[in-house]
């Protein structure tokens, strides 16, 4: 891989603790992202991929939430590592997230202006670049203006409640970007919003990231959102991931059965009737399917991905598939 | 021409808030041909569902006409006769909240049995069985609680339900929203082949165009309360008129190069719904228009006819 990445995760294990037992989601995650790099994660519902960012990000409930393994660099230093006191591993961040859901993000208890000026005063006392030239109020507003939110000055003075979805998670992407210099995560910004606000919402997000120069990691389970928005794509079934490959490549030459079943599954503008979708459903974490953890929905399973997880191997350049169908596996030997 | 099942005249839908007078529903009219898949799209705070409640007799409409198989149906569940709740029937959007968590499958999809006297009590189980196996879901299934199955076997449950009593009507209120893109096919797929064996009518409701365009015979779009267009679907995705339904399609995220192509391209999103309590001047659509000429905030435009089956409202078209 080329220097300078700003985020790699290496060989990321975590699960819950529950009273059934251990589950195990995220199964050795491997993810680099560069700078100023725009990559998406995809996948179905209960998946990991919420799982791994929340790690990544320090918001993992703990317990019952349990990295049992890993290491996740950001900028060079381990995130994960037990020695690094919490509250330094924060203050070093340049890394923020956005939420799904912009209602719980948000305290419905205050205005909006004092929720981004308490992260403005915040981010200050630990962070000395912030310009201080001018009154948080007044950097407030100016932060809501750069998300394109009408009248800021009178948002400034409404509580969440006030607001519609969309503008609410335009105000949680102003609060995010506050922080964030090198990474933002952005765990489906959209997908509780409208088409068309959706869309906007999309739209700004590239515009700020593009500007900034910051790299971004964009979760949906979208695959359309997918093609329209990010350089680099990371599939993840069932806590792994399957393929990982460049945008245009990826909806050009899917290579693992669960990228194809996925993309397969999507009805078309175009027409052609409602497609199958994949057979089954996601496995259990509590027990999970021994090998590839695909291989019980798969249909070109072969023995050998009941016994041993495929590793994610390069095909060509930039495309990386966790698959025996592919990579030069000798189908005799295995 | 084929007969028509469900004719709506000048339906309004008012509700009363301590903000003002709420316009849910305000003044639409259209009909759907028994057999056919109707698709309702709008945005969220349209008045797509409204609809769907009043159909189903949640509450009744403040003015208008509801005609199903030519009788009037405008009244709320409680005057409503047995026999028409049991040919009208509804899938709701979360299937985590219309099954009941304490009921099993088996007496979620009895209840209806019971309710209208249509199975004697020993054979409910068969007929239950039966309802599952049409849905595509193993009879054992049976004696399973909602919380121990998946979100979408949860919702084959609730269609499950929904056609025990064997409707002639089933309205989908965004039945597949709430799952993943696989399970939703599945579902889909479901309905398609239900329909086809039992020759029901949908009126399927969504903010989804892609599925739209694959399970509807005609689509109508919701805007504010009020239909802004009306269109075969083939019609709607090549030729779309309204500037709205041009928006919408424009801000639909697409997965392969085909569909990019046809997507409008020059109508970038712009705005969001207004509260329905204030409602714009004219047109309810022109603060977001991209086209808007100077009548659109006097006046507000009347349902045009493009062609045959092609209905549009809006100023744009009145002359040509």
């Amino acid at each position: 891989m080329i220097a300078d990445p700003i985020l790699e995760i290496r060989d990321l294990h975590v699960g819950y603790r529950t009273y059934k037992g251990f589950l195990r989601v995220v199964n050795g995650v491997n993810m680099t992202v560069q700078r100023a790099e725009k990559v998406g994660l995809v996948g179905e519902a209960g998946c990991g991929k919420t799982t791994t960012v929340k790690s990544v990000g320090q918001v993992l409930p703990i317990p019952p939430g349990h990295i049992s393994k890993g290491e996740c660099f950001f900028r060079g230093k381990d995130l994960l590592d037990p020695k690094m006191h919490f509250a330094r591993r924060t203050q070093m961040s340049g890394l923020s997230m956005i939420f799904q859901d912009p209602t719980a993000a948000l305290n419905p208890t205050f205005t909006i202006g004092t929720q981004i000026v308490d992260v403005i005063k915040y981010s200050r006392t630990r962070d000395h670049k912030t310009p201080n030239s001018y009154s948080d109020r007044d950097k407030a507003v100016q932060i809501l203006r750069d998300v394109a939110m009408p009248d800021p000055a009178r948002i400034m003075k409404n509580y969440p409640i006030q607001l519609s979805g969309g503008m609410r998670q335009r105000v949680c992407i102003a609060i995010s970007l506050i922080r964030a210099r090198d990474l933002l995560i952005a765990d489906e910004p959209g997908t509780s919003l409208d088409v068309t606000i959706q869309d906007q919402i999309h739209h700004l997000l590239q515009k700020l990231v593009q500007e900034k120069g910051m790299a971004i990691i964009l979760i949906t389970h979208s695959l359309g959102v997918i093609r329209e928005m990010v350089d680099l794509v990371y599939v993840m079934y069932a806590g792994d991931i399957v393929e990982a490959a460049k945008t245009q490549d990826l909806f050009a030459r899917p290579l693992n059965p669960y990228t194809q079943g996925l993309l397969a599954s999507i009805p078309k503008m175009t027409g052609g009737g409602i497609p199958m979708g994949i057979e089954g459903r996601i496995s259990d974490y509590l027990d999970p399917p021994g090998g590839c953890r695909f291989q019980p929905r798969c249909k070109d399973a072969m023995p050998i991905c009941e016994r041993r997880k495929p590793p994610l191997v390069e095909i060509s350049k930039d495309h990386w598939v966790a698959c025996f169908l592919h990579g030069g596996h000798n189908r005799e030997t295995l | 021409m084929r007969e028509e099942l469900l004719t709506i005249r000048g339906f309004k839908k008012y509700f009363r808030t301590s903000q003002g007078i709420v316009r849910a529903v305000d003044a639409i009219d259209f009909s759907i041909m028994l057999g056919e898949t109707f698709g309702l799209v709008g945005e969220s705070g349209s008045g797509k569902s409204t609809v769907a409640y009043v159909l189903v007799g949640v509450y009744g409409p403040t003015e208008g006409q509801l005609l199903f198989e030519g009788q009037d149906i405008g009244r709320d569940f409680r005057i409503r006769s047995m026999r028409l709740k049991k040919d009208i029937q509804i899938v709701f959007q979360d299937p985590g909240s219309s099954l009941n968590p304490r009921r099993s499958v088996k007496q979620i999809v009895g209840h209806p049995l019971r309710m209208h006297h249509l199975q004697r009590k020993k054979n409910i189980a068969a007929k239950v069985a039966e309802l599952l196996t049409m849905v595509g879901l193993p009879v054992d299934y049976m004696h399973k609680y909602p919380r121990a199955i998946g979100g979408g076997e949860k919702q084959l449950v609730a269609i499950a339900r929904a056609l025990a009593t064997s409707p002639s009507l089933v309205i989908l209120d965004e039945p597949t929203s709430a799952l993943d893109v696989s399970m939703q096919a599945k579902v889909l797929n479901q309905l398609i082949q239900i329909q086809e064996d039992l020759n029901l009518t949908y009126l399927f409701i969504t903010h989804d165009l892609s599925i739209m365009r694959n399970l509807a015979t005609r689509v109508a779009i919701m805007y504010l309360g009020k239909l802004e267009e009306v269109a075969r679907t083939v019609d709607f995705f090549q030729k779309p008129r309204h500037p709205y339904t041009q928006m919408l399609l424009s801000s639909i995220p697409v997965s392969s190069e085909e569909e990019a192509a046809m997507k409008p391209k020059k109508n970038p999103s712009k705005g969001e719904i207004p509260s329905p309590v204030n409602v714009p001047s004219g047109c309810g659509f022109h603060p977001r228009c991209r086209r808007k000429i100077e009548t659109c905030s006097e006046l507000d435009p009347e349902m045009l006819k493009i062609n045959e089956e092609h209905f549009v409202r809006c100023h744009l078209y009145a002359t040509s």
